[in-house]
């Protein structure tokens, strides 16, 4: 009788032990596991989103091309060409120290124009140009720094580079704005060999270009329109003969 | 006989026995769950606190946006393009500018009060933009 009562005893206790081992396995050690181990995941996908983040920012590129809108104007125009392969936010258009928010979305591959704006004109007026975007990215104007100067704006010599294929030629190159019935601004014979010529337009755009040669019955060698790219490219546009 | 009699006036009813045994089973097994329950409490909240901490502190992203110097000031603008809020300072040379942390809101970003600075033109000066969770970036300008 006592023997069965110990053992009796025991039991109970053991059970009980159990039983409470479980509980705390339950109610306090499983649950501190699962809020380790949830924070544990929310760290790694807040740095895998990190991750994507800066590998996005490395990605951005922008091409910012500022000019003005007539050689003597204020006003000015901006140009940001997204060449890359994420969607960008500009937030921040910088004019020397001064900052002008903004919030522009641009597509991949694609380009937008801002609003002109309208700077302070004065002899030795310089013009820093910048954006920055909301990914931490800042992109300096591919112009460089624009500059005021007595005359206007200090810009490009805008130009149709024509070369040959290595003989000398004397030519006659005729040049239209826009298209053949636009306002002809030159016209010219040239003798124009391995160095080329260059004939200096005015303005970026398309230009009508006929080059003959020898005389003015002879079929046009070349007879196309051509496009001068600044400020988004090179503010020349060559022409092979 | 008498050994009989004498273990039965020692001995409580099994039954009762039991119960004792019990209740001291279930008081401490109680008090080391409660214990056990507290503590573990206590340090998945400390743990937690302290990945959110990291996490937030790895999350910071900001740049020196802009850099301008004239009159003997140097100006700093600092973009904070990150998910969390800082608190900034910067440090030009030996100088650590403000004396108080700047706040800058997730997204925000903020013209430092301007640091009194003599510099010369053409001068190259590091500029050191450091968090209170003890993040840097670094920024190279030329006096003008």
């Amino acid at each position: 009788m006592s023997t069965i009562g110990t053992s009796f005893r025991r039991g109970t206790s053991t059970i009980l032990g159990t039983l409470i081992f479980i509980g705390i396995m339950f109610t306090a050690v499983i649950p501190m596991l699962l809020v380790m181990r949830q924070a544990d995941t929310l760290h790694e996908m807040r740095k895998h989103d990190l991750g994507i983040l800066d590998q996005e920012k490395a990605m951005e590129s922008l091409c910012l091309y500022v000019c003005p809108q007539e050689p003597s104007s204020p006003n000015v125009e901006a140009t940001i060409a997204n060449n890359g392969e994420v969607l960008v936010r500009v937030v921040c258009l910088w004019i020397n120290d001064e900052p002008v928010s903004m919030e522009i979305d641009i597509p991949p591959l694609s380009e937008k124009v801002l609003d002109p704006f309208v700077l302070d004109l004065f002899e030795g007026a310089e013009y820093d140009i910048r954006v920055t975007t909301d990914r931490g990215n800042v992109f300096l104007s591919e112009n460089g720094i624009l500059r005021y100067e007595e005359d206007g704006w200090e810009m490009e010599t805008f130009s149709i580079r024509i070369f040959t294929s290595g003989f000398t030629w004397h030519l006659h190159i005729t040049v239209n704005i826009g298209d053949e019935t636009g306002p002809l601004i030159y016209d010219e014979w040239e003798w124009v060999g391995k160095g080329g010529y260059e004939v200096v337009v005015p303005q970026p755009g398309d230009y009508y270009v006929l080059i003959t040669w020898w005389d003015w019955g002879s079929p046009g060698i070349f007879e196309d329109i051509v496009n001068i790219p600044w400020p988004i490219g090179d503010p020349w546009v060559w022409v092979f003969v | 006989m008498n050994e009989k009699s004498t273990s039965r006036s020692w001995a409580f009813s099994p039954v009762i026995s039991a119960i004792i045994i019990s209740a001291v089973v279930i008081s401490i097994g109680g008090a080391i769950w409660a214990f056990s329950q507290g503590t573990m409490t206590i340090t998945a909240e400390d743990y937690a606190e302290s990945v959110i901490n990291m996490t937030d502190t790895i999350s910071e992203r900001f740049i020196i946006e802009h850099v301008a110097y004239g009159d003997q000031e140097l100006k700093v603008w600092i973009y904070n393009y990150g998910d969390v809020d800082i608190e900034v300072k910067i440090q030009v040379g030996s100088f650590i500018h403000p004396e108080d942390w700047v706040d800058i809101t997730e997204g925000g970003f903020v013209a430092l009060e301007p640091l009194s600075y003599s510099a010369e033109s053409g001068e190259e000066l590091i500029i050191r933009a450091h968090t209170r969770r003890e993040n840097n970036v670094y920024y190279r300008y030329f006096v003008p």
